[in-house]
């Protein structure tokens, strides 16, 4: 199959790979080294000053199909763009692009009142506040989302959360303002699938234990980091439930099915970096009296690996 | 097909490539480490940090067995039918019938 890119979606690559090469490549280790500067887990000054810049240049929330708050591209619009952002791990977040935000944003877009719109949904825009997604436990297999045990009880005019979450992914970065919580409102529903709700619970919040942070590989990923998270009798206005109680399937659907696809186009741009410096790196040096990229075993990994990334 | 027909009628294209691409990924940048030698794995060239997060997203937003469930599920789901239409059949056929056998051969006469 081949896909012509539009007129439109060429313009933007050439755009977002110059901003890439201007802005995001030379300031890789500096970013890096901003974060082991002090206090590893705040916002990154250099990042917050190219965000500004990738705003101004019109390269801003460059996901959103369907929708007047995003740029107006579908998904097969975006994925090629997602794809160079996925080259740097700085670059999703220059761009307003960033996981979980972009799903999260989609449930807000979806399925948020005017209210929670405009409360959440319109800083996380505006690149001001960042949210996190907190769905999988440590007691469950959360791969089975039926098994989810966090207690969303209501309560007069309110709901109480309680349930022990991990792998919430941001919920470490100061600026993370709004977490989407995922948890049985009605335990003894005989659908299994209209047991859970997602409800919105502000950040910082009473309650709300941010436990550790969980390394990955031993990367904490910080600023932003993966958080195990405690919810003590955590109380929220019932206005906070999304879409309405039993909906979170509905719901879940909705935000997996984009946040997954956006993360494998970044994993696309991942490993053509990697291929990339595999080709230079055996180019330059050479090994038995042979370059090693004119040895058969790389020539074979080369191709098989351009053939998978296709 | 998430743009033209929305992300649940997509979602056997979502499941597919969710597996395929955090595969494929993991595969290339092991590849990049091996050409770059003990290189590979220090922080000088990003390799490794990549390596970390390809390899987190075979778990993270449903793991690769969950995913490959449910694809198997809707593969299984299309046929359900009749296989007249499609020559699929695989039905366990009645003695001498099959075309090999018409012509019985001698010793089992």
């Amino acid at each position: 199959m081949e896909f012509e890119y539009s007129e439109k979606v060429q313009t933007l690559r050439a755009r977002v790979e110059a901003f890439l090469a201007e802005h995001i490549y030379p300031n890789e280790e500096e970013l890096f080294a901003q974060v082991n500067e002090g206090d590893r887990w705040q916002p990154v000054p250099l990042l917050e000053s190219l965000k500004a810049k990738a705003r101004t240049a019109g390269l801003w929330n460059l996901f959103l199909p369907e929708s007047g708050y995003g740029a107006g591209l579908t998904n097969l619009e975006y994925a090629p763009l997602c794809e160079i952002m996925g080259r740097s791990p700085w670059a999703p977040e220059a761009f307003n692009c960033s996981a979980p935000d972009t799903g999260n944003m989609e449930v807000l877009v979806r399925y948020g009142t005017p209210e929670q719109r405009q409360r959440w949904l319109e800083p996380l825009l505006a690149g001001e506040i960042r949210s996190a997604f907190a769905m999988t436990e440590p007691e469950v297999a959360s791969s089975d989302a039926t098994n989810i045990e966090t207690r969303i009880r209501r309560d007069g005019d309110e709901y109480i959360i309680n349930g022990r979450k991990w792998w919430t992914s941001g919920a470490l970065d100061p600026r993370c303002k709004i977490m989407i919580v995922m948890g049985q409102s009605d335990p003894d529903n005989p659908d299994r699938y209209r047991r859970q709700s997602m409800i919105l619970v502000p950040l910082p919040h009473a309650g709300v234990v941010i436990k550790r942070m969980l390394p990955v590989f031993g990367y904490d990923e910080a600023p932003h980091g993966h958080a195990e998270v405690l919810f003590d009798n955590v109380r929220v206005p019932a206005a906070n439930m999304l879409l309405g109680e039993c909906c979170g399937f509905e719901i879940a659907q909705g935000r997996l099915g984009p946040g997954r696809i956006h993360h494998c186009m970044r994993l696309i741009g991942l490993a053509e970096r990697a291929l990339e410096r595999m080709c230079r790196r055996t180019m330059t040096r050479t090994a038995f009296g042979i370059p090693i990229s004119d040895q058969s075993v790389t020539q074979e990994r080369i191709a098989e690996a351009r053939i998978m990334i296709e | 097909m998430m743009d033209q027909y929305g992300n649940k009628e997509a979602r056997a294209e979502i499941a597919m490539i969710k597996v395929a691409a955090p595969n494929m990924a993991c595969r290339v940048i092991d590849w990049a480490m091996q050409a770059f030698g003990g290189a590979g794995v220090t922080n000088d060239y990003g390799l490794a940090y990549a390596y970390a997060t390809a390899r987190v997203l075979r778990l993270a937003d449903g793991p690769d067995e969950v995913h490959r469930n449910q694809i198997a599920r809707l593969e299984l789901r299309k046929y359900q039918g009749p296989a007249s239409l499609s020559g699929g059949s695989a039905e366990t056929l009645p003695p001498d019938t099959s075309p090999g056998l018409r012509e019985r051969p001698v010793w089992l006469a």
